[in-house]
């Protein structure tokens, strides 16, 4: 029935997959256990993180590899193919675990049963973690862990990986893995007659350990395609002792996929059955009832808005103060470099290019890991696939597919993930539709413009709604796109979508922690490098060339008397207008100015092609050479001085206008090479930033010469 | 005198790896420069959570 480990820990570090459904509770577990020191790294050739961390046992220490979450064996995408082959030992360059740790879902349980049969016919020793035990007891459906212990042959500690609970058991429990019984159910016989040729034949072959036979000719037999690994290392004699069991079995009349599923959900139904304290309550489970209300046709919209107005209010109100703290603390580190290194071209390009561009977009941090830790919020408690629910109508009402929700949801955060995402959607109708679309989704690199904006020009008590208003407009556009694209270039029938609801729990900090500081992280890396380096290059273009005329006009007024502080904020006005920089935007404005927008916003906006968010840097780069102040840096108020087009100052129109631009221009150079890249063609790039483009000037145009045309300014 | 060549230096080195960014990501087609983009990554396994696909 069993064998204990055969490989004392204490002689090489012994091997530990972490195995599970997803959502099964499987990263905190190895969070967990690993306490975060983890390194990640990808399988060789795929798209597919490879994790693995440390972690303590009782007598030695072992590496712990998280495993993609995975349904089943039968490798039906990437990441499970990955899964079953370092489970199988098929993975080049991946030994062989030595240990399955399995993590089954207690609140479900039948699921997950049917994925740990499959594990437990590996022939490797397997421990399993009976996670969300809490969640269950809450449920009204606790488990009891130690009939399924008896039930399976296995160890079994229940584990709450949020709260840590019971890890140590599970550790020591780990040391006690041992092997499954192997196949506990039995195909119909004439499926059993067949296997037997197909064992024999993998038998022979030699491609598995012994104690592995039985659970590889199962998964040969019922589901490896053709090009399986297992195939080419058995050779043609086991492919075609698998293809004649299958046509004997055809022949029989038996689907053997169907009997294989059928059988096991049978174990794992009586399994489950005989270790539940109780029957599952035939009434609605709490999720069920939470999520009458949340997914409800019309409370859910309206339940949702609000939760995201109250978000941005959040964002501004709470960040507001940290913000401040930022600026305070790039106007004295701008001072005191001043102070510091006196009055010369060194200082001028550290206060007014890397202080002013890098420090200006720093001050935006609180606002990106408030928004990311609110979204993370909703993440961890499942309200996001809700979300995809309430707006899976819309979706396929515009004809964008199901699958489309995650890509363009993340494309919230950065457009180029969202389309590589893409590529999980099979019909390439949908595909392109969504890629098309993915880059009018409101990157956090346009929240830093917003902010600036907004926080610049938009009177307290509308600034939370006018966020809401920018992301509501790039959401409506976004499917708007959709269904032009639908009914004109990619016409045809949505694929339909199956989406999972999981059980509504309390977030974890650890995790939620971690994903506002890598989005952080990735925020600050880039103000650090990227945006520093632009601004640094942009401080030159706009301080060089010096024009000996401006200046010799200078002394001239000042010769005549006239107040030095004017004639010298004049003068480096006057500088930065005819630097490259500057001819550069003055080459531009006869076209932005009916937007609003002067030669200054027209360097911003050429510049924010590198990345969006650099339009804040190079304001800041911009205001920073042409003012003679050198310690003031809040770009807030150097924009509120500022002069527009035609001598008017900006106002709140301008800001909503450079806002409707940012929201629907496509100003994103490694955007368009992705799309590039995924669609094997600079026609897609290109038509794409030619209607965002016309859609953001023609947007812009109308909410500036209405506002103008209303009697607003 | 210092202050100019520093500050000339400074501009180049900013240019300069500017350009190397630039080629490295031409090279790898990432954006991060990196041989597999792990937002990417990320985002796909989501969607494979969010899809029941037995």
């Amino acid at each position: 029935m069993s064998s204990p480990l055969e490989t004392p820990l204490s002689a090489r570090p012994l091997r530990v997959a972490l195995a599970g459904n997803p959502n099964s509770g499987k990263t905190s577990i190895f969070n967990g256990l690993t306490g975060l020191r983890h390194k990640v790294a990808n399988y060789p050739g795929v798209t597919v993180e490879r994790i693995e961390a440390e972690m303590a046992l009782p007598g030695g220490r072992a590496l712990l590899v998280d495993l993609p979450g995975c349904y089943s064996l039968h490798a039906r995408a990437e990441d499970e193919r990955i899964a079953r082959d370092v489970l199988l030992g098929l993975e080049p360059g991946v030994p062989r675990p030595d240990v399955i740790l399995a993590v089954v879902d207690a609140t479900n349980l039948e699921r997950n049963l049917f994925f740990l049969t499959q594990l437990m016919e590996t022939g490797m020793p397997v421990c399993v973690a009976l996670s969300m035990v809490d969640v269950a007891e809450r449920s009204g459906i606790p488990v009891d862990a130690a009939a399924l212990e008896e039930a399976l042959g296995l160890p079994v500690v229940p584990v709450v990986g949020r709260t840590g609970r019971n890890l140590p058991a599970l550790r020591e429990a780990i040391a006690r893995a041992r092997r499954a019984a192997g196949r506990t159910w039995r195909f119909p016989a004439a499926g059993e007659e067949t296997l037997a040729s197909v064992r024999e034949a993998v038998a022979k072959a030699a491609i598995v350990p012994p104690e592995a036979v039985e659970g590889e000719a199962v998964r040969l037999f019922v589901d490896a395609e053709d090009d399986d690994p297992s195939f080419a290392r058995g050779g043609t004699a086991l492919l075609a002792a698998v293809r004649d069991a299958r046509a004997r079995l055809a022949a029989a009349g038996i689907d053997r996929e169907a009997a294989e599923a059928e059988c096991r959900y049978a174990l794992s139904n009586d399994v489950a059955r005989r270790v539940r304290r109780v029957a599952p309550s035939p009434g609605p489970s709490r999720s069920e009832r939470i999520d009458r209300v949340l997914t409800h046709r019309v409370l859910g919209p309206l339940i949702y808005l609000a939760i995201m107005g109250l978000i941005f209010q959040a964002v501004y109100a709470w960040a507001e103060p940290f913000m401040g703290w930022i600026e305070a603390g790039t106007g004295w580190l701008g001072g005191a470099v001043s102070g510091l290194l006196g009055p010369g071209l060194l200082t001028d390009l550290v206060v007014d290019g890397a202080i002013a561009g890098a420090g200006n977009i720093l001050v935006f941090l609180p606002q990106i890991c408030l928004l990311f830790l609110f979204l993370t919020i909703l993440d961890d408690i499942g309200y996001l696939s809700r979300a995809a629910f309430l707006v899976d109508r819309v979706m396929r009402g515009v004809g964008l597919h199901g699958k489309a929700f995650i890509p363009l949801m993340s494309s919230f955060a950065c457009a180029i993930p969202g389309i590589m995402a893409t590529r999980t959607i099979e019909s390439r109708r949908d595909r392109m539709v969504t890629i098309l679309v993915a880059p009018l989704m409101s990157c956090s690199a346009r929240l830093p413009v917003y902010a600036l904006m907004i926080g610049a020009f938009i009177p307290e008590g509308w600034q939370s709604i006018t966020l809401l208003s920018m992301y509501a407009l790039s959401v409506g556009v976004a499917l708007l796109a959709a269904f032009v694209l639908r009914k004109t270039l990619f016409r045809g029938e949505v694929s339909t979508f199956i989406l999972e609801l999981p059980r509504y729990k309390v977030p974890s900090p650890r995790d939620v922690a971690r994903t506002v500081y890598d989005r952080g992280a990735v925020f600050v890396k880039q103000a650090g490098t990227v945006i520093l380096a632009i601004s640094i290059v942009l401080w030159f273009l706009a301080y060089f060339p010096r024009s000996d005329e401006v200046k010799e006009r200078a002394e001239a007024r000042l010769a005549a008397g006239e107040p030095e502080e004017q004639v010298r904020a004049d003068e480096a006005g006057e500088q930065v207008r005819q630097s490259f920089a500057g001819r550069l935007g003055r080459a531009i404005e006869p076209a932005i100015e009916p937007l609003g927008f002067d030669w200054r916003i027209g360097i911003g906006i050429i510049s924010s092609f590198a990345a969006r968010e650099v339009l804040v840097s190079s304001l800041g780069v911009v205001y920073g050479v042409g003012e003679v102040d050198e310690t003031s840096t809040a770009l807030r108020d150097q924009l509120r001085a500022a002069e527009g087009p035609g001598g008017r100052r900006f106002t709140w129109l301008t800001a909503v206008s450079l806002m409707v631009f940012f929201v629907l221009a496509c100003q994103c150079m490694s955007t368009l090479a992705v799309v590039k890249r995924e669609t094997n063609s600079w026609r897609w790039p290109l038509f794409m930033f030619g209607y965002m483009t016309v859609l953001a000037y023609f947007g812009s145009l109308l909410v500036y010469q209405g506002g103008l045309a209303l009697g607003f300014q | 005198m210092i202050q100019q060549v520093l500050a000339y230096a400074l501009v180049a080195l900013a240019a300069g790896w500017l350009l190397w960014r630039y080629a490295k990501r031409r090279a790898t087609g990432n954006c991060c420069g990196e041989a597999e983009c792990p937002a990417a990554k990320a985002t796909a396994k989501r969607i494979e959570e969010l899809s029941r696909r037995r």
